[in-house]
């Protein structure tokens, strides 16, 4: 729902993070995207690529990556998965647990050309 | 040549770390800040201004009113004498942690104990956002149906308490309570809940006494 305000964050960081590494030009970002983060990859695509002309990250290709939902619980301590909305432990069924993944948002890799 | 840079890059880096800056500033303050959330229409303002009306002389509150442009709430607020600050997000979705800072900036903290911060109306994305606050609050009223627990889960779990409001309206509408309460506590086993309608004032001193008594659920952190 928000995913211009995301891409323009994803964007000052781009920015921030070629200019440590000495990019003349970023070619291509990997981001992780946590399920439960609601973002909608091909909006975001959209929404970057819409705000990029005349950046270092002019064209460059959004590679997204989708990180499960993860949670522990706080009855037995198992470690789990969960689809989006199955709000519950995997093995005792319990809604009780805390939400230990499935909230990133990150970049992990860029590539891009040198001066 | 193509240059490959590993990073871990947190895109919302920045909303976490004001969101912990906010959550020290109130704590420094020993201020209670609630999130308040809930659909467009779902009576925020309105459970706003019962509140302040019934326990403004008993706790000095402070209002941040987060809207998309006007500020209508805002002027509803203020009427009741309370120092109100409103945040307009320019179109976005949820209020995060620096506008509520700037709004915090403008509120006289040092007379308050209480803030109540009013997101912008959305079953979505405000869950997803910390602004500092030390408990989500959020309403559901019987008008959306019940089956938002089950669509929209993830706000149902982050909240402490759920207000199911315009109880005065059931007569009149297919919401079957049973079903919303127990779906609410499928998805938040420990979500405390509360029954009220901020039009004829039922359920409302419950809702008081918990501001009042500021319990919380609290998980390990």
């Amino acid at each position: 729902m928000h995913e211009l305000s995301v891409a323009r964050a994803i964007l000052d960081r781009v920015e921030t993070e070629a200019e440590a590494a000495g990019l003349a030009a970023v070619r291509q970002i990997k981001l992780e995207v946590g399920s439960l983060t609601g973002i909608v990859p091909e909006s975001l695509s959209f929404c970057f690529e819409a705000i990029t002309g005349g950046t270092v990250a002019e064209g460059a290709d959004l590679a997204i990556e989708a990180l499960p939902a993860k949670g522990r619980c706080l009855e037995g301590g198992h470690e789990f998965t969960f689809q989006g909305y199955a709000f519950a432990c995997s093995l005792c069924g319990s809604a009780r647990f805390r939400i230990t993944g499935g909230r990133e948002l990150q970049i992990v890799e860029l590539q891009g050309d040198p001066p | 040549m193509t240059i490959t840079v590993k990073t871990i890059a947190p895109v919302l880096e920045a909303n976490d770390r004001i969101a912990q800056e906010n959550r020290e500033i109130f704590r420094r303050h020993g201020i209670r800040a609630l999130n308040l959330m809930s659909a467009p229409g779902a009576g925020k303002t309105t459970l706003l201004e019962r509140t302040l009306a019934g326990l403004k002389d008993e706790l000095r509150i402070g209002v941040i009113e987060g809207d998309i442009a006007t500020d209508a709430d805002a002027r509803r607020v203020s009427a009741l004498g309370v120092p109100v600050v409103q945040i307009n997000t320019g179109g976005g979705c949820h209020l995060d942690a620096g506008m509520v800072r700037k709004g915090m900036d403008e509120l006289p903290l040092g007379e308050l104990r209480l803030i109540i911060i009013e997101n912008v109306g959305n079953l979505v994305c405000p869950a997803e956002f910390d602004v500092g606050e030390d408990e989500k609050v959020m309403i559901l009223s019987v008008t959306e149906g019940d089956d938002k627990p089950l669509k929209y889960p993830l706000m149902f779990h982050e909240a402490s308490l759920l207000l199911i409001n315009k109880i005065d309206l059931l007569p009149h509408c297919p919401f079957d309570l049973e079903k919303a309460k127990k779906d609410a506590a499928r998805v938040s086993p420990d979500l405390k809940i509360l029954e009220v309608s901020c039009r004829s004032g039922q359920g409302l001193s419950a809702w008081f006494d918990w501001v009042l008594a500021g319990p919380s659920r609290s998980f390990p952190a």
